[in-house]
């Protein structure tokens, strides 16, 4: 009797191993996408909007950690100069520090007060890098020399476009004059076309 | 001027001699254009098809011993050499040349050609960056740290130096100079952004003490002059405190903020933001009473966000007089402001006042119903005089239902409005019977019917 529920058991418990990691995620989101079509149809049948009875439905906290957990997006909003493209390399890089805090702590303790300097203290030019220290801010250097050079792509060669330059350089300095000009010319360049304004 | 009226003379000679000799081939009979003309597009054309500037490329020589190798460098060294002479203004000469001397490994040299160009124009940005990088990249730790100490000491400015020294401290690991070069930064006192930069740099290493200190000297700095960044500040100021769950040090902070900006600056950012805390701190007590204070001062038309805020609050945590009270009042200054705007504006007036029939007691009612009737359609026509017309019509009634339900003897008023409104009526213009047939039937449920026929 023992025997035959204990071998049950054993059965049962092999097959759920042998299942796979997500299974009970799985199941859970499948019922829950079954549940939100249930509610669709009930609302179409009743003439209602789903979105809105779902507005309605959340709690004004919920909404509000909802909003927070969204992760923060951060676009590249083109070129505007210098200065601001370094800034978010620097902040992209900052993000990435994984600082070493034992290491700190027994800096903490070798420097004791002297860890925190003032502007004019004398701890300037006496700090000797370590070797690991150096290769870690090489290699970092390397990783920011490599995206730099991904920062301009070639632009494929356009056999059948019209040509307007007698030359390589020409032909870049045209480019470039379309950039900063093409939006306001394209009436005047139409127009020559056709040989008549319109 | 002479040497060029030489020149055509001596043509003309030699063309007139040419005539002379072939006098046929020099005459033009014909002087209409030809049937077929070229085109610009096609003389762009040719003149890029004849590729008169593309050179072939230089065989590739495969260098094999010193001498070559010698050889080639003198060549290359030579050509950067005429290319600078030829321009020395133009720095990207400089940093090609530098470059290569980088990539091989020629250190000494790449240093005396950035100080050479460094001679040039030290202004440039880029050449101090390049001329660190070129350092960093060889592990030459010290003369990068005496590179980027000139490049601070002399554009001081430029914040692109400032992040990338303690950058290159941090990642060498030496944190007390990064924490050096910050603080003589911060004696500069560059923009809000390089203050955070430090801020982070000590939340990174948890010295949370630290980063609080940078933060009181920080928020006392920038001048009284521009009022919101300062806002901002004081509120990130106090965010972080929260964030560290230092609530009493916050709500310290905050106190201190409106205490600091008194009532001429008053700023409803820093006010919400308190409020938000309050409630993240559960104390509901409070929230009320900050809205409130800061809705009594702030002028209402910087107060939207405000409002709003309120509002979320009430209806999450307040009863319902709470919540209606604020509504109402929210909607009541924005209809002051739309009838202000556009007095004529008849349906402003409506939606304006079943607002307040709704709510608000008969006195103020009455106010408004004067006020609206007050802005008479300037307009002889009848078009107009309709809106208004409904405006008393309602009047009217408000008077005999409202002042009934209080069992007051409205019957008078009621009275008064109607032949106050007859009154108005420019009759010879036109008339609206309407008006007529209402006030008969008010003195027929007045059981007054002599009045009534009269009337009729």
């Amino acid at each position: 009797e023992a025997c035959k529920l204990n071998s049950q058991e054993v059965v049962e418990e092999d097959k759920r191993l042998k299942l796979p990691p997500n299974w009970e995620a799985k199941k859970a989101r499948l019922e829950w996408e079954l549940k939100v079509q249930e509610k669709k149809k009930e609302c179409a049948a009743r003439g209602e909007d789903y979105e809105r009875v779902k507005l309605l439905e959340i709690s004004a906290e919920d909404a509000e950690r909802w909003e927070r957990k969204k992760k923060k997006k951060n676009p590249d909003l083109g070129f505007s100069d210098y200065a601001a493209a370094q800034l978010r390399q620097y902040q992209r890089l900052t993000r990435q520090i994984k600082p070493d805090l034992e290491q700190y702590e027994k800096l903490k303790e070798q420097y004791g007060e002297a860890l925190y300097p003032t502007s004019d203290s004398l701890l300037h030019g006496t700090h000797v890098p370590s070797k690991e220290g150096v290769d870690r801010m090489v290699a970092d250097l390397e990783k920011q020399i490599e995206k730099r050079e991904k920062y301009s792509r070639r632009r494929p060669y356009n056999d059948d476009a019209d040509i307007d330059y007698i030359n390589e350089r020409n032909a870049k300095f045209n480019q470039k004059a379309e950039r900063f000009y093409g939006k306001y010319t394209a009436e005047i360049k139409q127009n020559l076309e056709r040989g008549t304004a319109v | 001027r002479g040497v060029a009226s030489a020149r055509h003379v001596d043509k003309m000679a030699s063309t007139a001699a040419g005539k002379q000799r072939i006098p046929k081939v020099a005459k033009v009979k014909n002087k209409a254009p030809a049937e077929v003309q070229i085109t610009a597009e096609q003389l762009l054309r040719e003149a890029k098809e004849r590729e008169l500037e593309l050179l072939p490329p230089p065989p590739q020589q495969k260098i094999t011993d010193v001498e070559e190798l010698n050889d080639y460098k003198l060549r290359k060294r030579k050509t950067f050499e005429d290319n600078i002479r030829k321009n020395r203004t133009v720095i990207s000469n400089w940093i090609k040349y530098a470059q290569w001397e980088e990539s091989l490994k020629e250190i000494q040299r790449a240093r005396s050609i950035y100080e050479r160009a460094l001679d040039v124009d030290y202004r440039n940005v880029t050449l101090w960056l390049k001329y660190a990088e070129m350092e960093m990249k060889n592990r030459q730790v010290n003369h990068a740290r005496n590179i980027w100490d000139r490049a601070i000491t002399t554009l001081p400015r430029v914040n692109q130096f400032w992040y990338k020294y303690t950058y290159m401290e941090e990642m060498l690991g030496n944190v007390a100079g990064s924490r050096q070069v910050f603080e003589r930064w911060m004696e500069w006192q560059p923009e809000e952004q390089a203050w955070h930069s430090y801020i982070n740099f000590e939340l990174r290493y948890k010295e949370v003490d630290r980063a609080r200190s940078i933060y009181e000297r920080y928020i006392l700095l920038t001048p009284l002059v521009i009022v919101h960044p300062e806002v901002k500040n004081w509120i990130k100021y106090a965010r972080f405190e929260e964030k560290h769950s230092y609530c009493a040090h916050a709500r310290r902070v905050y106190e201190r903020a409106v205490e600091f900006f008194g009532e001429e600056h008053m700023d409803e950012h820093l006010y919400v933001a308190f409020a938000k805390f309050e409630e993240n701190q559960k104390e509901f007590e409070r929230v009320r009473v900050i809205y409130k204070y800061a809705l009594d001062r702030i002028p209402k038309q910087d107060a939207q966000n405000l409002f709003k805020n309120y509002t979320i609050f009430e209806k999450k945590f307040g009863d319902r007089r709470g919540i209606e009270d604020i509504i109402v009042s929210k909607r009541r200054f924005q209809y002051e402001e739309e009838v202000k705007a556009n007095p004529h504006n008849y349906d402003a007036w409506f939606d304006y006042l079943r607002l307040v029939e709704s709510d608000a007691d008969a006195e103020t009612v009455r106010e408004v119903y004067e006020r609206a009737i007050a802005n008479v359609p300037p307009i002889q026509e009848k078009r107009h005089w309709k809106r208004y017309i409904y405006l008393w019509i309602n009047y009217a009634l408000y008077e005999e239902l409202e002042a009934k339900a209080r069992r007051q003897n409205s019957g008078e008023r009621t009275r008064q409005v109607y032949q106050a409104c007859l009154e108005l009526l420019p009759h010879k213009k036109f008339t609206f019977a309407k008006m007529w047939l209402l006030y008969a039937q008010f003195e027929i449920r007045q059981k007054n019917l002599p009045l009534a026929r009269r009337a009729l």
